[in-house]
């Protein structure tokens, strides 16, 4: 199902979707301006997200989340059904007084990022989700407070851990590999915490995992098997987190700029020109303002396959990510390409932004 | 038959301007969307319903 369509089930719910949805208020907003992104906090490289909660700003649970693959693979019907249904259950709980209230994390607001306080708000503009993620970096990096190697990698993918659910039924367990495998989690299993914290979507699921931090050995999940709760530790690499984020927006406003503009290779495509899966495949499509790396002799078509004589790492193999987390404004790089069978080098200075 | 001509043309316009400047529906099927969050607290607190919050 496209984005487009589950949106549009959305906004004209139907059949079983509209009956629980008459059992909500249902607000939506388009605009952030004035929105507390302390107590809303998600990933603002998606199209939309979800939050159930109450009249006392008591969040029960999150619908949303992504994939590197797509905006859309964990939102359907079915799974939002069953969200709406926890949270029903949930909120009659809390009236019950079953629930606690939590307390509510310090206030935070898309105007405390200058990006987006001197951009669309000045200019009397809509604040989108991307905003956030862009205004973040450039608020981190213009304090010196960016970890380049960490703090890009937001809302992980399950499936680093080896979790592949069965995506219409919430966050019961379609498959286990690697880690999770190997903790002992199995098919049929569900998840119903994370590190102690109870999730009850796949939203709860990925925010609580984006909460562990990178450097952590292992992770605590409790699973649901046959009425029984079981603990499991899975055991943690490096780069657990780690994900494509050449697609989000807060990589794209990391400062220097590459100097070229491409799209990564797959993995038949590098096979075709000899590069190997891991290492640097990038073709050159566009420059839309004259670059340092066009200035120098770089050309639309050029396939990128090595910086200063690095051809892979171990958390990107987009040449131009790598460019952006490993080299500063100012540096000088040496990127060598593949043009019709020969092999190139250019040397040029990067600068903080394309214009 | 001009005069037909012409009273059909101005009920089209006034159809089409109506269409034009009708407010984009909120509520169809005694479904409502709300899009002012502080008014949708206060009606969830008024009906003792819980919120579904969507971010788009």
């Amino acid at each position: 199902m496209d984005c487009k369509s589950f949106d549009d089930q959305l906004v004209s719910p139907n059949g079983n979707l509209l009956k629980l949805m008459r059992d909500y208020v249902c607000i939506r907003i388009t605009d952030l301006t004035g929105v507390d992104i302390g107590l809303f906090e998600f990933d603002p490289d998606i199209t939309l997200y979800c939050f159930i909660m109450n009249a006392d700003e008591q969040i029960y649970l999150r619908y949303g989340g992504r994939d590197d693959a797509s905006t859309d693979s964990y939102l359907n019907d079915d799974s939002l059904q069953l969200a709406l249904e926890k949270g029903l259950a949930l909120h009659e709980k809390y009236q019950a007084g079953e629930i606690a209230k939590t307390e509510r994390p310090a206030a935070k607001f898309p105007g405390d990022y200058p990006e987006v306080k001197n951009g669309p708000l000045a200019k009397k503009q809509c604040v989108h989700c991307h905003h956030l993620g862009s205004g973040k970096t450039k608020l981190l990096q213009s304090q010196g407070k960016l970890d380049r190697l960490k703090d890009l990698w937001i809302n992980p993918d399950i499936k680093n851990l080896g979790i592949e659910l069965d995506v219409k039924k919430g966050l019961l367990v379609k498959n286990a590999e690697g880690a999770a495998a190997k903790a002992g989690l199995k098919k049929k299993d569900e998840i119903i915490k994370l590190e102690g914290k109870p999730v009850y979507s796949f939203g709860d699921l990925q925010y609580q995992l984006d909460k562990h931090p990178m450097e952590a050995k292992a992770l605590k999940l409790t699973v649901l098997r046959k009425d029984a709760e079981v603990e499991l530790e899975l055991a943690l690499d490096k780069w657990w987190r780690v994900t494509d984020i050449s697609r989000r927006s807060g990589v794209h406003a990391l400062e220097p700029f590459a100097e070229f503009w491409g799209k990564a290779l797959d993995k038949a495509e590098k096979r075709k020109l000899g590069i190997k899966e891991n290492e640097f495949g990038l073709e050159v499509t566009k420059f839309w303002v004259k670059t340092n790396g066009q200035a120098a002799g770089m050309q639309v078509g050029d396939i990128v396959y090595a910086v200063d004589d690095v051809t892979e790492s171990e958390y990107t193999s987009n040449p131009t990510t790598w460019i952006r987390l490993n080299k500063n404004t100012g540096d000088t790089i040496t990127v060598k390409v593949l043009r019709g069978g020969k092999k190139l080098g250019f040397s040029f200075k990067l600068k903080a932004k394309p214009w | 038959m001009k005069r037909t001509a012409f009273s059909l043309l101005l009920a089209l316009a006034a159809l089409t301007a109506w269409w034009a400047t009708a407010p984009e529906p909120v509520e169809a099927d005694g479904f409502e969307w709300i899009t002012d969050y502080q008014e949708g607290l206060k009606k969830a607190r008024a009906e003792n319903k819980p919120i579904f919050l969507e971010f788009r």
